[in-house]
């Protein structure tokens, strides 16, 4: 694979899809959902449309109480199933945080008329940045942050986008300066050269020709070229050996933390950073994580 | 206050006097049922070293259940197989980490998976409770026999040594292995990480954390079928599976899993009816279960048992 470098339309390339989102009305809807509602929480289903026009799904929990409130929105990832709430989480986050989690196009209950296929999404129509499915799942991240524009319970000093197995957070925040905090990963568009995903991999197999046209168009979704417009505090779990170019391109409110290859003793970490970020005391975590 | 030590915990599940019949007459069924397995190369998916084959077959009901294969191109017929069973939210990926230590792989995809959802697809949030007060119609019936269906599919092939089929998963694959050596005491040799589908009852109570918070929202909803969800849970609870599972098995698990309760790995472990079974508590692990440790005993426990 070629080395990645900045494409010469980068810019041009995202305002053009900045654009095209801006002209497309969200026209949200939400439908209570009592079933995923406590007793200090109410969960809706959140139907709005992103670039394409494509009709989107969320999961929005809204804690009780008088707000503005300190709010996470979880974009889309590289899976099929988008739960109510961050699985492994403890249920009582939604008491105090605002949560907005997202399909994307493809994703269930966004997949109409386009289901993804996992393995199979990393490749769709990936011989062209114009055609490639990520042009869409990077616009639904920054439409996802459009909607909670609109809402009055988010407290906008206090706005995280977190996905800590992906790099998309960043690419959010770049594009979307309301965006406070971050917890991400370089994900999987860096360092493609060294570690091409497996599913580049198996296309490149199959289309050895098509090597440059497929390098040209992953540079677009490099997180390193947002990385200078990135303004939020960033919580990077990353590994600086081979990492370092992407790190150095972060502002200095970035910390950066290697995993330790522990969901607990990483989430545990993780779930202190955005808590003490956002001014709380403590961390609201399962039971069997309080010490 | 101390938390109790996980191990000492006492689960609230009870065996029903008619469990063993229930599940011998779905076996009977879906023994009555022809494979009809379908297996088509898939050149996108297979590289220098592995061929990788995209499979449908029939199981329970009628319904068409899909899987990926993975045979290493350089092989002895008949070879040992591994069957991987799918975690609860994820889809199944290409098992070609085991066909390149020289397994035929098998990596199923329930019903309700993408790629078998075409005749049944509760949703995610959804299939844990689909039908929950009616153990004839829950959706777990027939999800556990699709698993158990690959055994039949492994059985089927040339190339596969049936007195060598392992079985393995983690989270909900560690529940599924578990009732596929149960239901399938020709399987040999099992290990089941972290395994979820086991405790349900007492999971709600010990953490509030989905997937088991499902059950504990629809019981907030509905609470009056409180003992009808328990009744029918029995049926498909792990601990209750254990005592048929008589093979080798190995069960990891993280003492901080913040999705399937430890409590509930250490409950189904002393409920194994194998006297060759063996426990690893991870300190310090959550869900992954000290995953990071353990590949390398994984990896010598199944190479002893499949190819010793």
């Amino acid at each position: 694979m070629a080395n990645s470098s900045r494409p010469d339309d980068f810019d041009t390339y995202w305002q053009q899809v900045c654009r095209e989102l801006n002209d497309i009305p969200i026209a949200a809807e939400e439908e209570p959902l009592p079933m995923r509602s406590t007793d200090f929480c109410d969960c809706y289903a959140v139907r709005f449309t992103g670039l394409g026009p494509y009709r989107l799904f969320g999961y929005l929990s809204i804690p009780h109480g008088e707000g503005p409130f300190p709010t996470l929105l979880v974009g889309p990832g590289y899976r099929s199933v988008v739960e109510p709430h961050i699985q492994g989480d403890s249920n009582e986050k939604r008491r105090r945080f605002l949560m907005f989690l997202t399909a994307g196009r493809g994703q269930r209950n966004a997949d109409k008329p386009f289901a993804a296929r996992f393995p199979g999404l990393m490749t769709e129509g990936i011989d062209s940045p114009d055609t490639y499915v990520f042009r869409g799942i990077v616009a639904d991240w920054l439409r996802a942050v459009d909607y909670l524009l609109t809402r009055p319970e988010v407290d906008r000093t206090r706005l995280a986008a977190i996905k800590p197995q992906d790099g998309m957070p960043l690419l959010t925040a770049a594009m979307r300066p309301e965006v406070t905090h971050v917890v991400a990963t370089p994900g999987s568009f860096h360092n493609v050269r060294q570690q091409p995903p497996e599913e580049v991999d198996d296309y490149l197999r199959l289309f050895p020709d098509k090597r440059e046209q497929v390098a040209r168009t992953l540079s677009y979704f490099d997180p390193l070229f947002f990385a200078p417009s990135v303004r939020a505090t960033t919580l990077l779990w990353a590994d600086p050996n081979t990492d370092s170019e992407l790190i150095e391109a972060l502002n200095d409110q970035t910390e950066v933390r290697a995993t330790e290859h522990s969901t607990f003793k990483d989430g545990l970490y993780q779930e202190q950073w955005i808590s003490r970020q956002f001014g709380f005391a403590d961390a609201i975590v399962p039971s069997n994580w309080r010490t | 206050m101390t938390r109790p030590s996980p191990e000492n915990f006492e689960s609230s599940v009870t065996r029903p006097n008619d469990f063993d019949v229930f599940w011998d007459d779905l076996l009977t069924q879906l023994a009555r049922i022809p494979l009809n397995a379908e297996v088509e190369l898939v050149p996108l998916r297979c590289n220098a070293e592995i061929e990788t084959y995209d499979v449908h077959f029939d199981s329970l009901d009628g319904v068409r259940i899909a899987g990926w294969y993975c045979l290493p191109r350089e092989r002895t017929d008949p070879m040992p197989a591994i069957a991987h069973m799918p975690g609860y939210i994820g889809e199944p990926s290409i098992p070609r980490d085991s066909a390149r230590r020289g397994y035929a792989a098998f990596a199923v995809a329930p019903r309700g998976k993408l790629r078998s959802n075409q005749q049944f697809n509760p949703g995610y949030p959804g299939l844990l409770t689909h039908n929950i007060v009616d153990r004839n119609t829950y959706a777990y019936r027939g999800f556990y026999l699709d698993a158990v269906r690959v055994v039949d599919f492994l059985l089927s092939r040339e190339e596969v040594d049936g007195t060598r089929i392992g079985v393995t998963g983690g989270s909900q694959g560690g529940g599924l292995t578990i009732a596929t050596a149960a239901l399938r005491p020709e399987i040999p040799v099992a290990a089941a990480s972290a395994p979820f589908l086991c405790g349900f009852m007492d999971s709600i109570e010990l953490l509030d954390t989905y997937p088991y918070q499902e059950i504990a929202d629809y019981l907030r909803l509905y609470p009056e079928r409180e003992e009808a969800v328990r009744d029918t849970l029995a049926y498909f609870d792990g601990i209750n599976f254990a005592p048929r599972v008589k093979c080798p098995i190995n069960v990891f698990i993280g003492l901080q899993d913040n999705v399937c309760p430890p409590e509930t790995g250490f409950a189904v472990f002393r409920a194994l009816g194998s006297d060759d079974k063996q426990i690893y508590p991870y300190d310090g692990h959550g869900h992954e279960a000290g995953r990071v440790h353990h590949t390398a005993i994984l990896n010598d426990f199944f190479e002893t048992h499949l190819k010793g």
